[in-house]
């Protein structure tokens, strides 16, 4: 990274003949100093009544991540919380554990973090800003470069016709210019990450908005884009992540957006899923046989051949579905807005739900014993009894 | 010296002549002029309208309320809401003919002068409605099903409906049992430019609403800052029921006291004139009257008769003496006017040293009481010796008086015994364990406001039990900080400012005694959040700026001025309890210093707790100051009169026993010390040095006499005890009625000032003569006597020998 930046002082200094050169500078100069002393997400006593978006396990721990950078670990089943020590003030939207120690949490401006001490302590290891900002100077750059050959072309040529030519595409360069320096002008901004997943402590995969889908082999040291790979011209949203054991990876997003891919990521193909609207959640057993997706206005759907074809299944709910889990004896809990939880034996089974009493709305569920869950949302982490809940919701009803 | 056949203490009788002829030998001309005055104020005093301003009960020079003063404009209507909560005491509002009375209510409400009908909002109001992300975008609709009819489907229909629009906790009660109509008000008529009648306002929802509409089955629970004015002002009207009380009250101890007409109703009527005198001027000044001046008529009245009092108990002994009705008057006049006009002087200048703090409210009161004291100087030092030297007293009022002076009623005698040796020791020992006892009982003295709800109202009124049951049913506090954030001009939207404004709301939210605290961003986060398909990993501060603007016009007008350099974050506060606002306050200025720049600053304070928290401060600022200048002043005084540091420890002694004590029983009792409470001190002590200035007054003439402390306090308490034991009482019956009054803050006061008079008084009899014992020695007071007249003599011959 150092490297690179000392190149590119270095390309910037042989144009400060330039005006517009010397204001990159100015402005690289300036986000660097500002990259310097990272923001610490603050803590703070109600950080676990605070906006919490996704929740993982990490051996017996509970780590769960969600606004202004909190990320929370709890040894006792989620009745107490600790709060870790991230580089960040940005919501972070998803989080994952290979095992007790290894994990990787992902959040607006295109974050990647990682602890390697059960998430206690975390590091930035991919900042989308910094790429952004990078990009951003480096296309500039380039044009900066092509408008001075274009120049030095015309200087040295004497055809009318190829000066004509150049002369147009010098005026093409300036515009791209002229838009390259506007995106300069204004705060960078990148899309959020909206899901990760590692299949092991090397392999993980990246989703988010706008289509982006990043990939590293060396547990996050250095990814690559992957989002060409994808049918998805449109660049909408992904928003989850679910993997098989066999090298099977599936997505689902916006507009009902699924991709499967059955060699490690290498190579993808859509499924047929008979809606048109967004799914948020995505879950599977171990060898992928059967995978189920969660979506809008409780949209449910499931795939018993590895996400090629999708069916419709009734969560018995019209509610939003944001999470779910998928325990190890096929029970299957969703939760969703306005405190809705939905439920069932197995993913063939025939769903109930309930909405709790609070009607905060829910993003991610974890079972923790029997009928035991716990949830992260609106007002934090919440304890979810199912069999309680359903008594009181039939003797409610 | 001259005076040596009459009663008086004081020294200067030669000089009294003077005025005492220009008195006494113009009487008709005098009276004359009393009438034409009477009859001007009186017409004054008819213009006397009641006053409920605002700006004149918090304290104005304060940065907070300077701050606040700044953005009051573009703070908008924040303050002026009704909510008007209507409960099913049957059932739920899933009930047909529940929502038809809503319906009704919505309706009436809408017609009420003064309600901004663009604002209204209740179940029935289209501007209420449910939203839902579909596929295709957004779908919504009003709350009320379109084809609503009250059968059970679209009741159903409803409550799909309320769950859908977010309003659980805002117009619907959590439980379902309730919901409300919630009005903005128009502080001044757009159309007429009227300013809103608070009183006519809040009557008309009593008589429109809660009469109309509340049943067994209905119940109506309304708050508002309107309602809490309607509410203060409806306790106005009380004050001519305790007004009627005190006067047959005292009337009735009047006549014990002296058993005649005119030593009854002279004084009363004197006492009165001083009231209108008052009340008159006031309005001359071009002041009104507000709820915490109106206690000043009371307690004018009150020292009024307690000077009356005096005057009638010297023409009476004058009179048994044998003089006649004119010569009397003169001789208690003279007797009297120094001793008067110097208790008199001293209430004056105790009172006026309250103008230091600076609310409106106690400055107008520190005002209104010195002009009513220095109005009693000439209505009943002046007029009522003038009246009485026409009348005089009866003969029936004289027998009584030769009858009483015939017996040395026991009680006296057993007082003297305290300037005895032995009863002094025990009494200095007590007062020491008093002052003691007071001191570490007063520690637990908060400041501020400590009950829930409107503290201006008693924790039992319909205002505070509506309160607590909107309280307990929705998520609202009514104890709103708001802080100001201001930026430059159309930057409070820039992501860099909107980012620190959710830091700090969200620090906030972790101070103790915070509910929650909303600011723009929380509505942009809202909104962003909504844009995605309400997917709650949208619910965020977007980086880029059009992003941002995009969310802008849901931003609610509290929360953004329309220059966008204005962003008030509003503070929900579990309490107002002052330790809880000075945590919070402490906390944002915290914030502010660390966060403040050149282009965003964190100013406090407005809302409710806003203006507590200045007047909090500004009471604590300005409680020992106000102490020690109106100790200091009283000091000064006495010492004025009597030339001696022990005459002023003997009056003074006593006096700062019932202060310390006035401390414990207001920890004891809960009430803090607060706009209300701030004065009683002051007034206390104003008032009650006049008992030790008379008591010392008369025994330090006994003792230049030559008498022996215990005998010249005996013969003190012959000729003054009563009056003074008459006073005390008088002045507690005047403001003793105020415990009843449905304003908690003027309940508050009552007690407070009735507990110092009584206290004064015992401690003056008590107390006085026991210090007296340790710090008097009668032989010097002699000596200096001697030598003062020794030096006038000297004067007076080189006077003699220079001509």
């Amino acid at each position: 990274m150092a490297l690179n930046e000392s190149r590119l002082i270095g390309v910037v200094l042989t144009h400060t003949k330039n005006l517009f050169v010397s204001i990159i500078i100015t402005y690289f100069c300036f986000s660097q100093a500002q990259a310097a002393p990272p923001d610490y997400s603050v803590i703070l006593p109600k950080a676990s009544k605070s906006l919490l978006l996704d929740i993982a396990r990490a051996g017996e721990r509970l780590v769960a991540v969600g606004e202004r950078g909190h990320i929370l670990y709890s040894d006792n089943k989620g009745n107490s919380w600790q709060q870790a020590k991230v580089p960040t003030l940005q919501m972070l939207t998803a989080v994952t554990f290979v095992n007790s120690k290894d994990g990787w949490a992902v959040g607006h401006d295109g974050l990647v973090l990682q602890t390697s001490d059960g998430g206690e302590n975390w590091v930035v290891q991919y900042d989308g800003l910094e790429k952004q900002k990078k990009k951003n100077i480096e296309n500039t750059l380039s044009i900066r470069e092509r408008i001075d050959s274009l120049k030095a072309a015309m200087n040295s040529n004497s055809d009318d016709s190829v000066i004509q030519d150049l002369e147009e595409q010098l005026e093409e360069a300036k515009l791209d210019l002229e838009d390259a320096e506007s995106v300069m002008k204004e705060a960078v901004n990148t899309p959020p990450f909206m899901d990760v997943l590692f299949t092991s402590s090397k392999d993980g995969w990246v989703v988010g908005a706008f289509g982006q889908f990043i990939h590293t082999r060396d547990g996050g040291q250095s990814w690559q884009d992957y989002s060409s790979r994808l049918d998805n011209l449109d660049e909408l949203h992904l928003n989850a992540l679910a993997a098989g054991g066999a090298g099977e990876i599936f997505i689902v997003g916006e507009a009902a957006m699924n991709f499967r891919s059955l060699d490690g990521g290498e190579n993808w193909q859509a499924g047929n899923l008979p809606y048109d609207g967004s799914l948020f959640s995505l879950v599977g057993d171990a060898d992928a046989s059967r995978l189920m997706t969660f979506g809008l206005r409780g949209n449910t759907f499931i795939s018993v051949d590895k996400g090629l074809n999708w069916e419709q299944v009734d969560a018995a709910t019209d509610t939003t579905l944001n999470g779910a889990w998928l325990a190890a004896n096929g029970e299957i809990v969703a939760v969703g807005s306005g405190g809705l939880v939905a439920h069932a034996k197995g993913m063939e089974k025939p769903f109930a739900s309930f909405k709790r009493s609070d009607r905060l709305g829910l993003s991610s569920v974890i079972k923790i014993g029997k009928s035991k869950y716990v949830a992260a949302g609106m007002g934090g982490i919440h304890q979810i009894t199912i069999q309680d809940e359903t008594n009181q919701a039939a003797s409610g009803s | 010296m001259a005076n040596g056949d009459n009663l008086t203490s004081y020294q200067y009788g030669n000089e009294a002549k003077i005025y005492e002829r220009l008195i006494f030998d113009n009487r008709a001309f005098l009276l004359g002029i009393f009438i034409v005055l009477t009859v001007i104020f009186c017409i004054q005093t008819a213009k006397l309208k009641p006053d409920a301003s605002f700006e004149k009960m918090i304290p104005m020079e304060h940065p907070y309320i300077q701050a606040m003063m700044e953005h009051i404009d573009e703070l908008g209507a924040s303050g002026t809401t009704i909510s008007i909560s209507v409960e099913n005491a049957e059932g739920d509002i899933f009930d047909a003919e529940y929502m038809e009375t809503l319906q009704k209510i919505n309706d009436e409400v809408f017609y009420i002068k003064g309600v901004d009908r663009r604002g209204l909002k209740s179940l029935w109001t289209p501007n209420v409605r449910w939203t839902e992300v579909t596929e295709q975008g957004f779908d919504g609709n009003v709350v009320i099903p379109q084809n609503y009819d009250g059968s059970e489907e679209s009741l159903e229909q409803l409550r799909k409906n309320i769950l859908r629009s977010g309003q659980v906790g805002r117009l619907v009660a959590d439980n379902f049992k309730s919901s409300i109509v919630e009005a903005n008000l128009f502080d001044v008529d757009p159309e007429t430019g009227e300013e809103l009648d608070y009183l006519e306002f809040s009557r008309a929802l009593e008589k429109n609403i809660r009469e109309k509409y509340g049943s067994d089955k209905i119940k109506i629970h309304m708050v508002g800052f309107a309602k809490i004015v309607g509410d203060l002002l409806e306790g106005f009207f009380f004050i001519g029921v305790f007004a009627v009380i005190t006067i047959i009250v005292t009337a009735g101890l009047l006549y014990f006291y002296s058993r005649g007409i005119s030593g009854t109703f002279l004084p009363l009527l004197c006492s009165a004139i001083a009231v209108v005198w008052q009340l008159g001027l006031l309005t001359t000044f071009g002041y009104g009257l507000n709820a915490y001046a109106v206690l000043v008529p009371f307690l004018v009245f009150a020292i009024g008769v307690s000077h009356g009092v005096q005057v009638i108990n010297a023409i009476s002994i004058e009179m048994a003496d044998g003089h006649d009705a004119h010569m009397a008057a003169r001789r208690a006049f003279r007797i009297l006017y120094v001793a008067g006009m110097t208790a008199l002087v001293s209430d004056a200048v105790g009172f006026m040293t309250l103008i230091i703090i600076p609310i409106g409210v106690i400055k107008e009161l520190a005002i209104g009481a010195s002009i009513g004291v220095a109005v009693i100087i000439l209505t009943n030092l002046v007029l009522l010796p003038v009246l009485m030297s026409y009348v005089g007293i009866s003969k029936n009022a004289l027998g009584h008086i030769q009858h009483r002076k015939s017996r040395e009623p026991r009680s006296w005698t057993f007082l003297a015994k305290f300037a005895e040796p032995k009863y002094a020791k025990i009494s200095v020992v007590i007062a020491i364990l008093g002052y003691g006892f007071g001191i570490i009982a007063g520690q637990s003295l908060k400041i501020g406001d400590l009950d829930a709800g409107a503290p201006e109202l008693r924790p039992n009124s319909t205002y505070n039990l509506d309160s607590k049951f909107i309280n307990a049913n929705y998520a609202t506090s009514s104890d709103i900080l708001l802080v100001m954030v201001e930026t430059d001009h159309e930057a409070c939207s820039t992501y860099e400012n909107m980012e620190t404004v959710d830091r700090f709301a969200w620090e906030m939210e972790n101070v103790p005694g915070v509910q929650s605290a909303v600011s723009l961003v929380y509505v942009t986060k809202q909104v962003t959040m909504g844009f995605n398909e309400g997917n709650l990993k949208w619910n965020t501060l977007p980086r880029n700026q059009r992003a941002i603007d995009s969310t802008f016009f849901a931003v609610p007008p509290q929360l953004v001025n329309t220059e966008c350099s204005l962003a008030p974050v509003a503070i929900f506060l579990t309490d107002h309890k002052a330790e809880t606002l000075t945590r919070i306050v402490n906390a944002v200025e915290a914030f502010a210093e660390k966060n403040d720049t050149d282009s965003i600053r964190f100013r406090l304070g407005s809302g409710n707790s806003g203006v507590e928290a200045a007047t909090n401060q500004e009471i604590e600022n300005s409680q020992n100051r106000m102490l020690w200048l109106v100790y200091g002043v009283v000091c000064f005084l006495v010492y004025l009169s009597f030339n001696s540091l022990s005459a002023v420890a003997c009056i003074i002694i006593p006096l700062g026993l019932t202060s310390i004590l006035c401390q414990a029983l207001m920890a004891h009792l809960g009430i803090g010390v607060k706009v209300a409470t701030l004065p009683v001190i002051a007034l206390g002590v104003g008032v009650g040095v006049d008992y030790g200035i008379y008591i010392y007054g008369r025994m330090e003439g006994f003792l230049k006499e030559g008498h022996s402390l215990p005998e010249a306090y005996l013969r003190t308490l012959k000729t003054t005890g009563k009056a003074v034991a008459f006073t005390g009482v008088t002045l507690a019956i005047g403001v003793g009625t105020w415990m009843w009054s449905p304003i908690k803050f003027q309940a508050d006061m009552g007690k407070l000032l009735t507990f110092m008079f009584l206290w004064n008084m015992v401690g003056a009899l008590w107390l006085l003569p026991a210090v007296a014992h340790f710090l008097i020695k009668p032989e010097k007071v002699r000596a200096k006597d001697e030598k003062k007249k020794a030096k006038i003599g000297a004067k007076k011959l080189k006077k003699a020998g220079a001509v």
